[in-house]
């Protein structure tokens, strides 16, 4: 996968580290890095920048190891979904978060006179 | 400068009365739904556009005739101070302070409010959009993330770059024709900044959450987009493949309680299963833009028009044009008395000694202000009626539209012959005896 600016490379670490096992040991920059240098030419400080920007942001904890960090998720993958889709679908924040959703939840009935509506649109149409 | 600012409150004023329910009538139907955009946004628009010209010239004037004290007489209520207590020194120029002071601070406070608003929703966007790129999975898409989740949903939101997000449940309601009607629903909404428009809305809705224009409008705003961002995707796929994918979302997870969502919902539905017909389009467009027109000239005319009544007025009043300015100069001038004695008195000697027209003139000009413009609005009501009368379906809008559209697919099947001559006889009548019933019950 080609990378596409900053964002998509926390994407990538944040993947790598998510799909290592969560009890095991916290992970230093270097396997980070010797794990993306075998597929695409990347700097090492380039990734070290990376962790260090995760953690600020505080999806990253780490603890010293000697003159090196390691690194673990705060919070597994999952977790961090349900945060989000709370955020995004319960209308918890909604004033203040904007968001075009496709189409709200509706009632039962309602739904039911969507059907209606649907069936009455000729099969063919193309409208 | 006063008469300005006079008619553009008149208009202001006017448009926060008048608007909402005219507008709300005229893109109720979502006939033309980015004109209706338009038209919200140019009357929420011109709105705020006259309070802050209003705004400008009330600083503007404070600080121009604090520079001359001799003529600080020219704001109105330092008049109104000044006929009070008939104390012409001081007084009026603190007044003026004050009033320039608080239109100023007035000003100010709103923008900051504003732009803080605004840009926290921004920044909250932004960081969902980034949060939910890293949590998501990536789909073959560049701008598409899907999301672990049990409930079926597909939003976007802005952000560097902007996500489109599906939830896992929502992937797997939703077929292939389905997705990609979906998927370019969502990019209409991202390709038109849709998201900047509504948060611009609804900032300013918390900062005016009475005036009615702009709550109603920041709703009628957001419906409107959705059927703008529906138009896109079904001309780009299909409205069948659009509104499949509409009862397929809404199916997998029905709401427990009843909200407004629904009638938006089975609104943007109706439109989608009897696209209004031509010329429908043409004259609720036709009737949109003579309105946009009338609300950008509008707050001009107003302008305009006081400016040329205090020319009619205006020999006898100060040099700039201003009502008060030639009376106050005189009220400010050795004959202090002036101010305690009867109006009567006040209004015959000014008229002996300066040949103008003072507070009858004033009241005068104001009075017909007023007048023209309660014949502007009705004009403009009265027409907007007539327009809306003619860009509207027949009562009882989607039952009717709901009709045209059987008749029309019972005039198909006539055609290609599935039906006979008898049948296709039979069944009009039925539907059209089924229509009228249904229009006279409701």
């Amino acid at each position: 996968m080609r990378i596409r600016g900053f964002g998509e490379l926390e994407a990538v670490v944040m993947d790598r580290l998510w799909s290592r096992d969560p009890h095991g040991e916290a992970t230093s920059v270097r396997e980070v890095f010797d794990e993306l240098a075998a597929e695409r030419v990347i700097a090492y400080t380039t990734v070290m920048s990376t962790m260090d920007n995760l953690h600020t942001k505080g999806w990253l904890a780490r603890e010293r190891d000697g003159k090196a960090y390691r690194y673990r998720p705060t919070l597994s993958r999952e977790q961090h979904s349900a945060r989000l889709m709370r955020e995004a679908l319960d209308g918890g924040g909604s004033a203040e978060l904007v968001l075009q959703h496709f189409v709200e939840q509706i009632g039962a009935e309602e739904s039911a006179r969507l059907r209606a509506v649907l069936r009455r649109l000729p099969k063919d149409t193309n409208r | 400068m006063i008469s300005v600012v006079v008619g553009l409150l008149l208009y202001s004023v006017a448009m926060l009365v008048a608007a909402p329910r005219l507008l709300r009538a005229l893109t109720d139907s979502g006939n033309a739904p980015r004109l209706g955009v338009a038209t919200w946004l140019s009357a929420i628009g011109t709105v705020v556009a006259s309070w802050v010209a209003t705004a400008a010239l009330v600083i503007i004037g404070a600080v121009t005739h604090w520079t001359h004290p001799r003529t600080v007489a020219a704001s109105c209520l330092a008049r109104l101070q000044h006929t009070i207590s008939g104390d012409a020194g001081i007084v009026p120029q603190i007044a003026l302070l004050l009033i320039a002071a608080a239109a100023t601070a007035a000003a100010v406070y709103t923008g900051v409010r504003l732009a803080t608003a605004v840009l926290g929703m921004r920044s909250r966007a932004h960081e969902h959009a980034r949060a939910v790129r890293l949590v998501g999975h990536h789909t073959g898409e560049a701008d598409v993330v899907m999301v672990e989740a049990t409930k079926p949903a597909a939003y976007c939101v802005a952000g560097r770059p902007p996500a489109i997000v599906v939830t896992s449940a929502a992937r797997a309601a939703l077929d292939d024709r389905q997705m990609a009607a979906v998927l370019a629903h969502e990019r209409a909404h991202l390709a038109g900044h849709h998201a900047v428009i509504v948060s611009t809305l609804r900032a300013l809705a918390a900062a005016f959450p009475r005036l009615s224009l702009i709550t109603e409008g920041t709703q009628q705003v957001a419906r409107l987009l959705e059927m703008c961002a529906d138009d896109v995707a079904a001309r780009r796929h299909s409205s069948r493949a659009l509104l499949s994918g509409l009862v397929a979302l809404t199916a997998a997870a029905p709401a427990e309680a009843l909200s407004a969502a629904d009638l938006a919902v089975l609104a943007r539905a109706e439109r989608l299963a009897a696209p209004p017909q031509v010329s429908v389009k043409v004259k609720s467009r036709a009737a949109l833009a003579s309105v946009i027109a009338i609300m950008a000239a509008a707050p001009l005319i107003a302008v305009s028009d006081c400016i040329w009544r205090s020319h009619i007025w205006g020999p006898g009043m100060g040099s700039d044009g201003n009502p008060f300015s030639g009376e106050l100069l005189m009220a400010s001038s050795p004959s202090k008395a002036l101010g305690h004695s009867h109006s009567g008195k006040v209004m015959s000697m000014m008229m002996m000694n300066h040949g103008h027209w003072g507070w009858a003139g004033w009241l005068l000009t104001t009075g017909t202000t007023i007048v023209f413009w309660a014949l502007v609005i009705t004009a403009v009501v009265l027409l907007a009626r007539y327009l809306l009368s003619l860009s509207q379906r027949t009562p009882g809008t989607a039952h009717a539209a709901g009709t045209m559209n059987a008749e029309h697919t019972l005039a198909d099947r006539y055609a290609r012959g599935e039906i006979d001559d008898d049948e296709y006889q039979r069944r009009l009548r039925l539907l059209r005896e089924n229509t009228a019933s249904s229009s006279q019950a409701s």
